[in-house]
């Protein structure tokens, strides 16, 4: 360390180090006022996001008949297609479609919500959506294709009992019976009502 | 080197060094020693601590309905259903839920919430939300509104995300047609039965047989490992006995009984109301207290209350009745019409009433006012009561000094019994199992033979036998497991041993008859063969009116028959018999026999039951990915 045989020495020596480094010293100051600014503005922009989500969910769940719904739901996914209302709005899109028979409708709109949901947990559960719709298309491959990839444990239950439904509809008897059983296996770890679980593997 | 240590470290730097060193025990170490974990969080979720006082809470709310609701079973129940596990899922879930769906950005407007508030119906009064109910409502509960708030405003943003799921499930036409086909699906079986009863009285064991099986199974005939304790209970009823307060206390009672019966005074009554909503502009408020100033004139000019109530009440719930309430006690209105109600002498008519639902012209029929009882009359009660409430408060403290000195006389139960003015009672002989009087109770059972009771013969920790009652156990005589001679159990022996070689003689012969089918013969000629009685079933659903249940079910979960494959199964039946189904045809249910409306209605039920399980599923996935950490002592 060094030492100081005065205190002009000392504040000599502050100077230099005050031009040498000072430059840093007022941009690191200035850089953390505008992330910290940043991050404030960020978390106010998205909370008045949530709050127009919400409202605009409201408005969804109030109204009534099929064209005033559908037309609740663009609005929101307009306004507000960060939120997790965007992807409740879309899945109440895609309920509607079915409801009137558009089956390959709602499949395309599920395809592309579930390609990109505003929120990421959700992709479980719209895969398994998608491939009832494609067994009811009758594209049984596209959707043993779609329950191939791993899900979380709990999701995976659901899944196997679905590749059993196809595979027994396909007339794979033996494959369907494996995924039936892993199913029941899942079920039971998960203390579920499997029922009628059992009854589809107890037919085949 | 610590030498060296201590030559040149002198003065206050050695001061610093040890003050140091001090801290962390300082710290750590004297916590460390006083805590016992008991204020540990019950567990904690990504971490946000669950307060183990919010899981006691929970708990016990739990454990009080199933008491309520199962009675003396209550305590196995409990155990059996893993209560305490199922009530911290609940809490750890619903923490789960709740960061979830604020993370994720579901939020509830001021609206919502208030709206929500104001259709709870406990903050109701007359059908409106009031404000003064709703804060006291909370307040009994311990809660602020602010605490309430924050609380409900999570339950609907749970709600918002678990009804959106739920909500948008469907079930597809082909999900549908699997489900009918399943469902109304019939099957065709042939059965032979064999008879138990037939069988078992052909059936007899020598006593060598006999004493082999008591020989194999030794153990079932053990007489069990049993104790007996002494113990002394302490529960409000016990510390009271037939204590009885003073002349003074009891008049202070009749006193506060007295008050109590004047407040509770009622009054049967009639109102009209013309409603004005509450902030109504001056002009409309003007013009309604005319309007019912019109109608007090016309009253006092001699037409009936009820009639104008009839005619020109605004309160559906009335007017009909000619204005009348009925009999009103206090607390059941709102203030300034409770307050007009009292003062009213009866059948004077009141001065307009301004409440939150507009103007009131009161009438007061009849004052209702029973004499109260006297003091005699009402001895027995105020003993009662005085029992209770005075009980309790020193039910705590004697049970807290049945703790300390139970725990500082481990040997004996005689000092706390003398110190605390108890009877130390004994018990007959209790099992791990069982017993009598206080051996019913499991956790006296359980207590019993833990290692420092049974062998130590110390006493026992302070036992909870139910909502204030407690006790405190020692083994007086202890008896291990003891072999019992042969004769002495032998009539049970031979009962279990016949049940046991008839259940191997039916089985075998059912798996006869089952290899039989198997290798080509028809059920019905092996049947005769086998003296087994058979029919065939014709056509039945699950259902399956006359069949029996364990036939149709082994029948229903038997594989479609393959030509070459017959498919048979053994079960055993209710009452002994032993079955052997085979399935001859299967015929599934027809989609297209449901016309559109029941349809709709299984199309409906089907989509609601996908919701339920996906909401399930998904709430389960997100507890997966949560940090989760309980407490392991629960």
């Amino acid at each position: 360390m060094r030492t100081f045989e005065n205190e002009q020495e000392q504040i000599d020596a502050l100077k230099d180090w005050w031009r040498e480094n000072g430059r840093s010293v007022i941009a690191g100051v200035v850089l953390a006022g505008v992330a910290l600014g940043g991050w404030n503005g960020w978390q106010w922009w998205q909370e008045r996001q949530f709050a127009e989500g919400a409202a605009a969910y409201d408005v969804l769940e109030r109204a009534t008949g099929d064209e005033a719904r559908l037309s609740a739901v663009q609005k929101l996914v307009q306004e507000a297609p960060k939120t997790p209302y965007a992807d409740l709005a879309e899945l109440d899109a895609v309920r509607l479609l079915i409801a009137q028979g558009k089956i390959d409708e709602a499949r395309a709109r599920l395809e592309s919500l579930s390609a990109h949901p505003a929120r990421p947990e959700l992709e479980p559960l719209l895969k398994l959506r998608l491939a009832r719709l494609y067994e009811q298309l009758g594209q049984a491959d596209r959707a043993l294709e779609l329950l191939k990839a791993p899900m979380p444990g709990p999701f995976a239950y659901m899944a196997e009992e679905l590749r059993g439904d196809v595979l027994a509809q396909q007339g794979r008897i033996d494959e369907a019976r494996q995924a039936y059983d892993s199913a029941l296996a899942r079920g039971l770890e998960l203390g579920r009502d499997t029922g009628m679980l059992q009854l589809k593997r107890d037919d085949l | 080197m610590l030498m060296d240590l201590r030559d040149r470290i002198s003065g206050w730097i050695a001061y610093v060094i040890v003050g140091i060193i001090i801290i962390p025990f300082a710290l750590w170490g004297i916590g460390e020693y006083f805590a016992d974990g008991k204020d540990d969080p019950a567990a904690v979720v990504n971490g946000v601590d669950i307060p183990y006082r919010a899981y006691e809470q929970a708990y016990d709310v739990q454990r009080q309905q199933v008491m309520q609701m199962m009675g003396a079973n209550a305590q196995q129940m409990i155990e059996a259903m893993g209560l305490k596990q199922q009530v911290l899922d609940g809490l750890v879930m619903s923490e789960v839920l709740n960061q979830y769906v604020r993370e994720a950005g579901y939020r509830v407007s001021d609206r919502d919430l208030a709206q929500a508030i104001s259709e709870v119906s406990v903050f109701q009064e007359n059908g409106a939300f009031n404000q003064k109910r709703y804060e006291s409502v909370l307040r009994f509960q311990g809660m602020s509104p602010a605490q309430f708030e924050t609380r409900l405003r999570q339950d609907i943003a749970v709600e918002q995300f678990q009804n959106g799921l739920a909500g948008s499930a469907f079930a597809l036409d082909v999900e549908l047609d699997r489900f009918v086909r399943l469902r109304d699906q019939q099957r065709r079986l042939e059965v032979a039965v064999l008879d138990a009863a037939a069988r078992q009285s052909a059936l007899s064991l020598d006593e060598a047989a006999l004493r082999a099986y008591f020989e194999k199974n030794q153990a079932a005939y053990q007489q069990p490992e049993r104790v007996r304790l002494e113990y002394l209970e302490v529960s409000p009823a016990l510390v009271m006995g037939e204590a009885v307060p003073d002349e003074a206390t009891l008049k202070t009672l009749y006193e506060e009984y007295l008050s109590a019966h004047a407040a509770e005074t009622k009054r049967e009554a009639r109102h009209i109301l013309l409603s004005l909503p509450q902030g109504a502009p001056a002009e409309q408020d003007a013009e309604v207290r005319k309007k019912i100033e019109a109608l007090a004139e016309r009253i006092r000019g001699g037409e009936s209350f009820a009639d104008v109530a009839r005619s020109e009440s605004q309160d559906p719930g009335s007017a009909a009745e000619g204005g009348s309430l009925g009999v009103v006690g206090r607390g059941a209105m709102v203030e300034p019409f409770e307050k007009a109600l009292f003062a009213l002498e009866p059948g004077k008519l009141s001065d307009p009433v301004r409440t939150e639902f507009g103007y009131h012209l009161i009438l007061v029929d009849r004052v209702v006012d029973e004499a109260p009882r006297t003091q005699e009359q009402m001895r027995d009660e105020l003993i009662a009561q005085w029992r209770e409430k005075e009980g309790e408060s020193r039910y705590y403290e004697l049970a807290d000094r049945l703790a300390a000195l139970a725990y500082e006389h481990p040997d004996s139960l005689t000092p706390a019994a003398e110190a605390l003015n108890l009877k130390v009672n004994s018990s007959d002989w209790i099992t791990r199992n069982g017993g009598e009087g206080i051996g019913q109770q499991v956790p006296v059972r359980t207590a019993a033979f833990v290692p420092e009771v049974l062998n130590e013969r110390r006493n026992s920790d302070v036992l909870t036998l139910g909502p204030n009652h407690v006790a405190v156990v020692r083994v007086t005589e202890h008896e291990p497991a003891q072999a019992r001679a042969f004769e002495d159990v032998r009539a049970d022996v031979e009962r279990a041993a016949l049940a046991e070689a008839l259940t191997t003689r039916m089985r075998e012969e059912g798996d006869a008859l089952a290899q039989a089918v198997r290798s080509g013969k028809s059920l019905q000629q092996a049947a005769e063969a086998a003296q087994a009685r058979y029919t065939d079933t014709g056509w039945v659903g699950r259902r399956g009116g006359q069949v029996d249940p364990a036939i149709l079910r082994a029948g229903f979960a038997l594989s479609r028959p393959v030509a070459d494959k017959p498919s048979v199964q053994v079960v055993q039946l209710g009452n002994g018999d032993v079955a052997v189904v085979r399935l001859m045809e299967v015929k599934d249910g027809d989609p297209t026999t449901l016309d559109a409306s029941a349809r709709d209605a299984l199309r409906g039920q089907l989509a609601r039951d996908f919701g339920l399980r996906e909401v399930e599923t998904m709430s389960r996935a997100l507890r997966e990915r949560a940090d989760v950490k309980t407490r392991k002592d629960l």
